[in-house]
């Protein structure tokens, strides 16, 4: 494998300091000289027509300078999916009617934030409710109430994929489990609200700071919704708290800081309170999921059949990528030769879901998954055997979405087996003690083009300067997942450089190369990456072209940027230092400094990703058998990203993902009562605590990824996904009771366990 | 949200503190560590006129042991039970109930006269406060009375604090040789909690292998107030300690219960954790008073 000076290292993350100081300032920390604070006055109804919206009382207490509601704004529909307009279906106001509890009516922009919380209570909005409509079924049966007139079936997207003759496979089938899954919402919960604050300049243009994973698409939403030119509009990512797919589309305050800022020529800034957040915020889609596979009596997969309805809540949001993605990652990990999938993506009014962290993979995998596991036991067979028997490998063809490239899998469900002694462990359970396995493949990045972005995916621009350091400029948005530092390591690897040699600019829409669709998907290692590299390849050739000349090199010479310095292979005599090899070039140029500019798309890589990564992981609990408390004891996890850029970013990714995971299989869930979250607060919402979380062991199974920079691919999300089926199968093991509706709370345990559940 | 306006107090002797409560009447409140008050007056719950900050009174701040047992001062904070090597090694249901109490951050602000006052049915400090038979000392101006703390409580949120009332002290009795008290919490997580159910039980007993000659169970996040199981108390006097009678025991606890289906968790879960914890304090009371 190849020798790396600076990738593969564990390095320190670019914010660690600013952040470990308090030095990092997030959108809410800016406060500019006039400005107002926002607020929104949220429907108290799941389902209502706004009959009349009085806001005279507000608009008349003293310290209120703006007050809109959705009569005030222009009547553009956004969405993230503007490919196809028709998934549009957001106002950033409501507009005629309301769709959920928590459904955004007007705001408020005053003098501090009291008086815009006082001013919301004084607005008069006369509702007529509506009947209503919370589970997927009955909202998709005819005659449910319907929450937008365009889609009277409540079903906003349909997604089918099919390949092989699933009739024929099934009727080669020796054993055939047909299961129904239920999965639940949960919340992103990242410790940073939504804020947003805009700022109007005297030519009449938009600074936008945003806590948000998407800089671009906030910028050309905003411009369309404004009736404005994209470039009229900046769009600044400060640190970002996290975000887990919640922060990736224009949202409404975005949206009412630059419209009110414009109204107003002051400053206008929001941030959401956590009840807003937990109450209204974007989750996880929930989802009903059947699904029918077909096995030989040797364990081989013969077809599967997937049908998903996902809860969409009142809106599209994220949905369509969602809904596409569960089909796709139903057969990601195994090789099906026959398989149909129907998704529908449905309407209901609750809050909308909407991408995250997995998108579309946690559902669909805990189902497939799980039924890996019934299926195991049923036929008699050792869980890992029968994951072996069927992995995808390098080079196999997933029809309609890709050739598998670099693959992991095999080895890292060996490994996970190895590392947690599977098969002794799992005979010498005691009572009440469980292991368990799930597993995962996730993409690095999306190749289809639903924001119909006419730049490139990823850019990046990079200033070298004659005193060796360099200045790499990228619209990618750290987001807290450290891409800041992973791209600065690529780029220091590259060019020989060292990290502090760096300054990096990135998620600022006006002064960051055009562009970069945003941090989701797990793309901005694979895709930022590769555009850094190809902007630096650019610099290189210019650095080598001027050294090959000043030593007056013969052309097989192969030149090398390699500590600090441009010099001939294996000849360092032949070489000079970074730094003067820029002066050569920016002399040759009569001082013209050198930038070169990078960018990368993926094409011809099929219709989902250009890269995917694999894991196992296998979870070792122990239940309380009297009162149904899971513990979970320890994580092994396996899994190929590609070439590790950064260990300890990498295991923070890891440690992360079973936080959620784990909240995700037994603690965290909305409790509603039809469409009021009922649980809004860290207290009633239970995340999994520092005390909760299980220690781990983890390896990383290197490949190289051909089309990843450095080899390198995924490692944010496709880690959210084992967890919980390895977990539940973990419980199945020490209790008996399969849990098929998540979370598995200890009441389902004890229910089960009396029932005596197989 | 800000807090909506008030005038605040801040007194320096409890005379001072009941004189003022006495003169401010129903629209003042005494105000501890805050972590409830504060939360729900900004919250808009609750809109006193007047707070009177308890925290300049020395008198209530700290622990006092006599030959008779111990005075805790309503002021102490959470956190200082919670890590008092005495109560830890005298008391150490109250001991368990502090450290389970809230967050860290919580802890170094509550107090237990709050965490009294407030009287959340889910409270961490009375049921073990009541199994060691504690009573509380209301004060008013120019005079106070003492009563047991199991009569305090009147519904969620009701006491029996009179308006200028203020509680000043919770008073134990040394527990006596060859007894044992436990205080488990019962959620879904190891920290950062609100109990779904909790139980404490005190069981004294004649000699290290005598009979039980003194029982209390009390169950919190089963009923709008702390109750005591009297039932499974009844159970357990002049019986000799053993498995069977502590399941019985558990048994007649279920009955003394009266959880209701909420959010957090249905009825009929709750009576069985019931069960299950009262056996279980039960099993670590009675090893603490044969110890």
């Amino acid at each position: 494998m190849k020798q790396f000076a600076v990738i593969g290292k564990d390095i320190n993350r670019n914010d660690a300091e600013a952040k470990a100081r308090g030095q990092a300032l997030y959108t809410d920390d800016l406060k500019l000289p006039g400005m107002l604070y926002g607020s929104i006055l949220r429907s108290p109804l799941a389902h209502a027509r706004i009959a009349h919206i009085d806001v005279s009382r507000a608009s008349a207490l003293n310290g209120v300078r703006c007050v809109v509601t959705g009569e005030d704004i222009p009547k553009v529909k956004y969405g993230n999916w503007r490919l196809f307009p028709d998934t549009q279906d957001e106002y950033a106001l409501a507009v005629e009617k309301v769709r959920f509890i928590g459904d955004e009516v007007a705001a408020v922009a005053a003098t501090d934030r009291d008086t815009a919380q006082e001013a919301l209570s004084l607005i008069r909005v006369e509702y007529k409710e509506l009947p209503a409509v919370f589970d997927v079924e009955a909202a998709s049966q005819p005659g449910a109430p319907v929450l937008h007139d365009y889609c009277p079936s409540n079903v906003s997207v349909n997604r089918k994929i099919q390949y092989g003759d699933i009739e024929k496979g099934f009727a080669e089938s020796d054993y055939i489990r047909e299961d129904e899954f239920n999965v639940h919402a949960v919340s992103h919960a990242y410790l940073e609200p939504c804020s947003a604050l805009a700022q109007l300049d005297q030519d009449g243009r938009i600074t936008l700071w945003s806590s948000t994973q998407v800089p671009y698409i906030v910028q050309c939403l905003l411009a369309s919704t404004l009736g404005m030119r994209e470039n009229d509009i900046r769009v600044i990512k400060p640190f970002v708290g996290g975000g887990f797919g919640g922060k990736m589309e224009l949202r409404t305050w975005e949206f009412c800081a630059a419209f009110m800022a414009r109204k107003t020529g002051r400053p206008v800034k929001f941030t959401l309170s956590r009840e807003e957040e937990f109450l209204t915020g974007r989750r996880r889609h929930p989802m009903k999921i059947r699904s029918r596979v077909g096995f030989k009596k040797d364990g081989t997969l013969v077809a599967k059949d997937l049908r998903i309805k996902l809860d969409g809540g009142a809106y599209n949001a994220m949905g369509p990528t969602a809904t596409f993605l569960c089909g796709n990652f139903g057969a990601m990990l195994y090789r099906y030769p026959n398989y149909r999938f129907h998704g529908e993506h449905v309407y209901t009014n609750k809050p909308p879901a909407s991408a995250m962290r997995g998108f579309g993979a946690p559902q669909s995998l805990y189902a497939t998954e799980t039924q890996m596991n019934i299926a195991a036991q049923e036929l008699g067979m050792d869980p890992v055997e029968l994951r072996l028997k069927n992995a995808q490998v390098s080079g196999d063809k997933i029809p309609d979405v890709a050739t598998i490239s670099s693959c992991g899998f095999i080895d890292s469900i060996k490994k996970v087996a190895q590392m947690s002694n599977w098969k002794k462990k799992r005979k010498s359970l005691k009572p009440g003690q469980g292991l368990g396995i799930g597993c995962y493949s996730f993409i690095s990045g999306g190749v289809f083009n639903w924001f119909n972005t006419t730049y490139p995916f990823s850019a990046a621009e990079i200033r070298a300067f004659a005193d060796g350091t360099v200045h790499l400029l990228t619209m990618t948005a750290d987001i807290g997942q450290g891409s800041d530092t992973a791209l600065k390591q690529i780029l220091a690897e590259e060019l020989g450089l060292r990290m502090e040699d760096i300054r990096i600019t990135s998620g600022d829409t006006a002064m960051t190369p055009q562009a970069d669709l945003g941090s989701w998907g797990s793309r901005v290692t694979l895709m930022g990456g590769n555009a850094v590299l190809d902007a630096a390849r650019k610099i290189k050739a210019q650095l080598f072209g001027a050294v090959s000349a000043r030593f007056n090199m013969n052309v097989i010479y192969e030149l090398e940027c390699k500590g600090g310095r441009v010099q001939a292979k294996g000849r360092p005599d032949k070489g000079v230092s970074f730094g003067e090899a820029v002066a050569m070039v920016q002399r040759a140029n009569r001082g013209e400094p050198i930038v070169a500019r990078g960018s990368y798309t993926p094409r011809d890589k099929g219709l989902v990703t250009p890269a995917f990564g694999f894991g196992a992981q296998v979870a070792e609990v122990e239940v309380d058998q009297e009162t149904g408390i899971v513990q979970v004891k320890k994580m092994w996890t396996a899994h190929d990203c590609g070439t590790v850029i950064n260990p300890k970013g990498v295991e923070g990714q890891l440690c992360g993902s079973i936080q959620m995971g784990l909240g995700y299989a037994l603690c965290e869930q909305f409790v509603m009562d039809g469409g009021k979250t009922l649980n809004t607060n860290f207290l009633d919402y239970k995340m999994a605590t520092a005390v909760d979380m299980p220690p781990g062991d983890v390896a990383h199974v290197e490949t190289y990824e051909p089309e990843g920079p450095m080899g390198a691919k995924e490692c944010g999300e496709g880690l959210a996904s084992p967890t919980a089926p390895a977990i539940s199968d973990a419980v199945f093991n020490a209790t008996g009771y399969r849990c098929t509706d998540l979370p598995i709370t200890p009441e389902k345990i004890l229910k089960g366990m009396k029932r005596g559940f197989i | 949200m800000l807090l909506p306006k008030f005038e605040y107090h801040e007194p320096g002797r409890l005379s001072e503190a009941c004189a003022l409560m006495a003169e401010l009447g129903e629209g003042a409140r005494p105000l501890a560590g805050g972590t409830d008050l504060l939360v729900n007056m900004k919250k808009n719950l609750i809109k006193p006129r007047h707070v009177v900050y308890l925290g300049r009174i020395k008198e209530i701040t700290s622990l006092k042991q006599d030959s008779k047992g111990f005075s805790l001062g309503s002021f102490m904070n959470i956190a200082d039970i919670a890590g008092s090597p005495l109560i830890s090694d005298k008391l150490p249901a109250l001991s368990e109930g502090a450290a389970g109490l809230g967050s860290p951050l919580v802890r170094n602000l509550a107090t237990i006269g709050g965490n009294i006052a407030s009287a959340r049915p889910a409270a961490d400090m009375p049921p073990p406060l009541m199994v060691y038979g504690a009573r509380i000392k209301l004060n008013r101006k120019g005079r106070s009375r003492l009563i047991a703390i199991e009569e305090f409580f009147t519904g969620p949120g009701k006491t029996l604090l009179k308006a200028g009332e203020i509680l000043s002290e919770i008073i134990i009795d040394e527990p006596p040789v060859f007894s044992g008290a436990s205080y488990i919490k019962f959620g879904m997580r190891r920290a950062l909690e609100i109990s779904l159910v909790s139980a404490a039980s005190f069981i004294s007993l004649e000699s290290p292998e005598g009979i039980i000659t003194k029982a209390r169970i009390a169950l919190g996040a089963v009923g709008p107030v702390p109750l005591r199981a009297r039932s499974a108390e009844a159970v357990l006097v002049g019986e000799k300690p053993s498995a069977s009678l502590f399941e019985r025991a558990a048994d007649a606890a279920v009955t003394d219960a009266r959880p209701i289906d909420d959010f957090r968790g249905s009825a009929e879960y709750r009576r069985d954790m019931v069960k299950v914890l009262t056996r279980r304090t039960l099993e670590a009371a009675l090893k603490r008073a044969s110890h």
